[in-house]
C-alpha cells in the first residue's frame, strides 16, 4: 500500500468531510460543490484500488489477512456515492451532514485498511 | 401519514446514514469472522452476527414508513441497547470468551462508542416521530 496514497486519502477526506459540516451549517442543501467533492474522493478510491490489486497481482499480501482487505476495498467504493444519492435525496441541511459522514467513515475506512495491510 | 415521512427526513436522514454503515460493517465483520475462525469463539461470533441482524432491521424499518415498521425499529433499538450494554460488560469480565473485538465489545469503544449512542438517539428520533 502506498501511504502517500492513502495519507493524502485521509487529510482530504477529513477535509471534506469538514465542508460537508461548513455547508451544513449554512443550512444549505447538497448541491454542486459537495458532489464534485465525492466524485473527487470517489476517484482518488479507485486510483487506491487500483494501485492495491497492481500489489496483489505482484505477489504481495496484506499482513491482517486478503479477505478482509478485499472487503474494505470493496467497501470503499460503496460509500461515498450511496451518502451521495442519500444526501441528495434530503432537501434540508441534513443531506450535506449524510455526505460529511460519508467522508468520516472513509477516512475512518482508510486508517483500518493502512493496519490491516502493514499488520 | 405525517409520521411516515418525516422518520427518514431532517436529522433522520442521518441517522439511517450511520444505522446503515454500521450494518454494513457488523455483517462485514461477522462474515469474515463466522467464515474464517467461528470453532475460536462461537458465542462471541454468533453475537457478532446478531448484532448485525439488528442493525440491518433497525436501518431498514427506520428507512420504512408505517407503523408496524415504527414498532419493529423501537424493538430493534432497545435490543440494540440492552446489546451493546450487556455484551460490553460480558466482554470486560471476561476478555477470553471474546478473542477478538465484536461491535459490542467494551460498549463499542473500538467504533468510538458510537454502538452505545446510537440506539439511544434512535430511540429518541422514534419517540419524536411517532404518532400522538
Amino acid at each position: 500500500m502506498v501511504d502517500a496514497l492513502a495519507v493524502s486519502l485521509i487529510a482530504g477526506a477529513l477535509a471534506l468531510a469538514g465542508l460537508g459540516l461548513v455547508i451544513t451549517a449554512l443550512n444549505r442543501r447538497v448541491g454542486v460543490v459537495l458532489l464534485a467533492a465525492a466524485a473527487v474522493g470517489e476517484a482518488g478510491l479507485l486510483a487506491q484500488v487500483v494501485w492495491a490489486v497492481v500489489k496483489l497481482a505482484g505477489g504481495q499480501r496484506p499482513a491482517g489477512g486478503l479477505p478482509v482487505f478485499i472487503g474494505y476495498l470493496a467497501g470503499s467504493l460503496v460509500i461515498l456515492p450511496v451518502a451521495a444519492a442519500w444526501g441528495l435525496g434530503e432537501r434540508s441541511r441534513w443531506g450535506p451532514a449524510v455526505v460529511a459522514a460519508g467522508f468520516l467513515v472513509i477516512a475512518v475506512l482508510m486508517v483500518r485498511m493502512q493496519q490491516v495491510w502493514h499488520g | 401519514m405525517a409520521e411516515s415521512a418525516a422518520r427518514r427526513t431532517g436529522p433522520g436522514r442521518l441517522l439511517i446514514a450511520v444505522y446503515g454503515v454500521f450494518a454494513l460493517a457488523a455483517g462485514a465483520r461477522a462474515g469474515v469472522q463466522i467464515a474464517t475462525r467461528f470453532h475460536e469463539a462461537p458465542v462471541a461470533y454468533l453475537l457478532s452476527a446478531l448484532a448485525a441482524a439488528v442493525y440491518v432491521l433497525a436501518t431498514v424499518t427506520l428507512a420504512r414508513s408505517g407503523h408496524a415498521s415504527h414498532r419493529i425499529a423501537v424493538v430493534s433499538c432497545t435490543v440494540e441497547l440492552i446489546g451493546v450494554v450487556a455484551v460490553g460488560t460480558y466482554s470486560l469480565a471476561d476478555p477470553a470468551a471474546f478473542p477478538d473485538a465484536t461491535v459490542w465489545s467494551s460498549y463499542g469503544s473500538g467504533y468510538g462508542f458510537v454502538p452505545l449512542v446510537l440506539p439511544v438517539l434512535g430511540l429518541l428520533w422514534l419517540r419524536r416521530t411517532a404518532v400522538r
